[in-house]
């Protein structure tokens, strides 16, 4: 797995001497967040949204999944306070398995569904450097699974959260703080230690009766990175959560930790990457399944220009994967306790074919336990008309493997299977995709990205009847198209206005010959429109005034009506140490649902939350 | 759908149309590392630099880094070759303890308040002129604080601490600072 941003195209050496510039100019110049990355996001062939660390401050999110929301191409849903569909064009629900998600380069999606447990992925906010998101295939360079899109969150390096940061919220429905202390290690190196927590009070259902969604989630890490000579570094990290969330069917617990290390160096012109990592997640479900995952996760990247027109980034990766799965008599994964390895290797060349057009062409071969082996190609062509300009497009055949549920879940938990039996036979989703984007950094001030785009699904998971019971096959085909885009207006230097739209439609259908016993709602329920709009107000020094529209469209099945809501927030700088914040989330005032059946889902209302962030030096 | 796809394609047009007419000249983006970089050798020549700084005409002007190797690393690209007042300028890695003298410029990466604020305090003493990148350099002593706001480095000068190393910061300069804390 690769930052998107380390294979662009353009170079310092193309840009003129900074040093020739004058204070003012050097003052105005945009500069891509605290790394030696030199590459701009104007360069990335792809539909790319990112957000920064600043944008969550003035989100006033508490959650990743809140922070998430600021993508205008993800599709961020909760049912309640723990369970979470987010997906990349389309396909959502709490079982969206089509995204590939990384925290800090540790991929989190679980291999029983192919999907992420949202519930569980506790970051701490305030050290974010920035969310990427990528909609579309991405699979060559970033990994398994991102098959409709990639979220990439990256953590500031140690050096950059030194001293001490306390931060606390309340609200109506919540509360919640979290402390990090960061200090040196020797000469070369930096750490940081932190704890969070959250309490969330249950939702109510549209009649007025609780949910019974509390959750509590207590989470503590620590980060250390070290320079080496020779412009290498070194990272280690880790976190130890657990949580406790429930709903209308009872407790869901959850607990895990993580370890992580990374080495990066730099020989020449070329760079290389090793990363290994472990991470165990518990989870139980009162009454329907618990599961003990232990992940170990190695990889290899290497980047070296070839000749003078030519990158080449090449890497290899090992996972291992030991589940065991307490089955109970409402559902069962069988064999129950399940050894899984997966592996990649994968090329991809960068040609500048002129000093405006340039191609990638890759491909990734993936194993994994069901299917042997599955190859991703994708081919991208851009063309850089100016510096400003990129016009982009990209033809990608991305692979979602089986996981454990396609396969080897049964339910009930006990014969005979009467829902489903398991289907040893499953075979890898497959899509393929076309897309065109156009992206431009207008000036300082005004910038757009916009994609269009097609995907072709042959094989979609269905349910079929079969001897044993009905199975999960792979019986649906399907099309999606439509288009994304957003922008950021600086108006001046104290106000940003940015907006942001997702338009698309999928036509589904049974493939000939199969008859599907579940119906397409299995597949997802995706709004035809989103949309958002936000102001970030600095009215005067010290004083921010963020407001936040989104709109999302009518989910068609299960009917959720489509929704507008706004939030506000107020802050205040009192110091370079103090800060106060006031956030209104909602607020008109009207109950609305997200996601989910109208008898176990959220109305989710107006909450005012104040906080109060402190730094100590 | 016709209706969403036509809809589409017309902002699309609209937009293109709107960045084609707005195009202005190239500006490149660049890391933050190399832009404070060129800052530093910019600053050089906004600086009235005491008479005492320099032994004699042919003296090097020296700009030593602490802490910050990616800061090093871009000054080591653009600094060969240039001079500042007549005096040719030198980049010296400096590891904290080493001394500072014959220090003119000084950049200290972000690290520890306590160690900063004895960095700096040496600084002072050994008339350099010091540069940090921290929440809150120039309350810890720097003449001159970077600081990353909207995706863009600017800086902040302290007069009083610049006062103290025994160097004059030019209006001018003080014109682009973000914020300037006056002589005491």
């Amino acid at each position: 797995m690769l930052p998107f941003t380390s294979h662009g195209a353009v170079t310092l050496a193309q840009a003129p001497d900074l040093a020739e510039l004058s204070l003012e100019q050097l003052a105005n110049i945009t500069v891509t967040s605290a790394s030696r990355r030199p590459e701009r996001l104007i360069d990335a062939p792809a539909s790319i949204f990112v957000i920064t660390g600043g944008d969550i401050r003035r989100s006033g999110a508490t959650t990743l999944t809140e922070a998430l929301r600021l993508a205008p191409n993800l599709q961020v849903a909760a049912i309640d306070n723990n369970q979470f569909g987010v997906s990349a064009r389309g396909f959502n629900s709490t079982t969206a398995n089509k995204l590939l998600v990384l925290i800090d380069g540790r991929t989190v999606y679980t291999p029983l569904f192919s999907g992420v447990f949202w519930d569980a992925q506790g970051v701490m906010l305030e050290d974010v450097e920035r969310i990427e998101v990528i909609s579309g295939p991405a699979a060559t360079l970033w990994g398994a699974n991102g098959v409709n899109g990639v979220i990439n969150i990256t953590t500031l390096p140690a050096s950059r959260t030194q001293g001490t940061l306390v931060t606390g919220f309340a609200g109506g429905n919540e509360r919640g703080g979290a402390v990090r202390s960061g200090g040196a290690l020797g000469e070369d190196g930096h750490y940081r230690i932190y704890a969070r927590y959250i309490d969330i009070d249950a939702n109510r259902l549209a009649s007025g009766a609780s949910l019974r969604d509390e959750a509590l989630r207590r989470q503590a890490g620590f980060r250390a990175d070290w320079r080496l000579p020779g412009d290498g570094a070194f990272t280690l990290q880790g976190d130890a959560y657990r949580g406790d969330g429930s709903n209308l069917a009872g407790l869901r617990e959850t607990s895990g930790s993580n370890l992580l290390a990374r080495w990066e160096g730099h020989d020449g012109d070329a760079s290389s990457r090793l990363q290994a990592y472990f991470d165990r997640t518990d989870r139980d479900h009162a009454g329907t399944y618990g599961e003990t995952l232990d992940i170990f996760d190695l990889e290899f990247q290497r980047t070296s220009p070839l000749a003078r027109s030519h990158e080449l980034v090449w890497g290899a990766g090992y996972r291992y994967g030991s589940d065991h799965v307490r089955n109970t008599p409402s559902i069962a994964f069988l064999p129950a306790d399940k050894k899984m390895q997966w592996g990649n290797a994968f090329v991809q060349d960068q040609v500048a074919l002129s000093s405006e057009l340039q191609l990638t062409l890759g491909v990734k071969v993936e194993t994994n336990p069901y299917t042997g082996h599955e190859w991703l190609p994708n081919a991208r062509l851009s063309w850089q008309a100016s510096p400003e300009h990129l016009l982009w497009a990209a033809l990608s055949r991305a692979v979602r493997a089986p996981s454990r549920i396609d396969r080897e879940l049964y339910v009930p938990g006990q014969p005979p299977y009467a829902v489903i039996a398991g289907n040893d036979e499953f075979e890898s989703e497959l899509a393929q995709v076309a897309e065109l984007g156009y992206r431009a950094q207008v000036s300082q001030s005004l910038s757009y990205s916009l994609t269009a785009f097609a995907h072709r699904f042959p094989n979609l998971r269905s349910v079929e009847a079969a001897t044993a019971g009905p199975v999960l096959a792979n019986g649906i085909e399907g099309r999606l198209h439509g288009i994304e885009g957003w922008g950021t207006y600086r108006v001046s230097p104290a106000l940003r206005i940015a907006a942001g739209f997702l338009a698309m439609e999928h036509h589904l259908q049974v493939r000939p010959g199969v008859v599907d016993l579940r119906g397409f709602s299995a597949l997802g329920n995706d709004p035809k429109l989103t949309a958002f709009a936000r102001a970030n107000w600095d009215f005067l020094p010290g004083r921010e005034l963020d407001v936040a529209v989104r709109y999302v469209g009518e989910l068609p099945d299960p009917i959720v009506p489509a929704y507008a809501v706004v939030d506000a927030r107020l802050g205040w700088k009192f110091s370079s140490s103090l800060e106060a914040s006031l956030l209104v989330r909602n607020l008109g005032n009207r109950g609305y649902a997200q996601f989910g059946t109208s008898a176990a889902r959220a109305e989710f209302e107006r909450e005012v939350l104040l906080r109060l962030t402190w730094k100590i030096w | 759908m016709n209706a969403l796809r036509r809809a589409s394609w017309r902002l699309a047009v609209i937009l293109a149309a709107a960045a084609a007419s707005l195009a202005q000249a190239q500006r490149p983006e660049a890391t933050e590392a190399s832009v404070e970089a060129a800052f530093l050798y910019k600053f050089a020549g906004y600086v009235e630099w005491s008479p005492l700084a320099f032994p004699s005409d042919d003296s090097a002007f020296v700009i030593s880094v602490m802490g910050s190797e990616e800061v090093a690393a871009e000054l080591a690209k653009i600094l060969p070759g240039r001079s500042v007042a007549g005096h040719p300028v030198v980049l010296r890695r400096l590891r904290d303890g080493e001394s500072l003298r014959g220090t003119h410029l000084l950049f200290v990466g972000r690290m520890e308040p306590a160690r900063l604020q004895a960095i700096l305090r040496a600084a002072q003493q050994q008339g350099a002129l010091a540069v940090t990148e921290t929440d809150r350099g120039l309350e810890l002593g720097a003449a001159i604080n970077f600081v990353l706001a909207a995706d863009r480095v600017g800086f902040e000068v302290s007069l009083e601490a610049a006062e103290k190393s025994g160097h004059r910061i030019s209006s001018r300069m003080l014109t682009v600072a973000r914020r300037v804390i006056p002589k005491a």
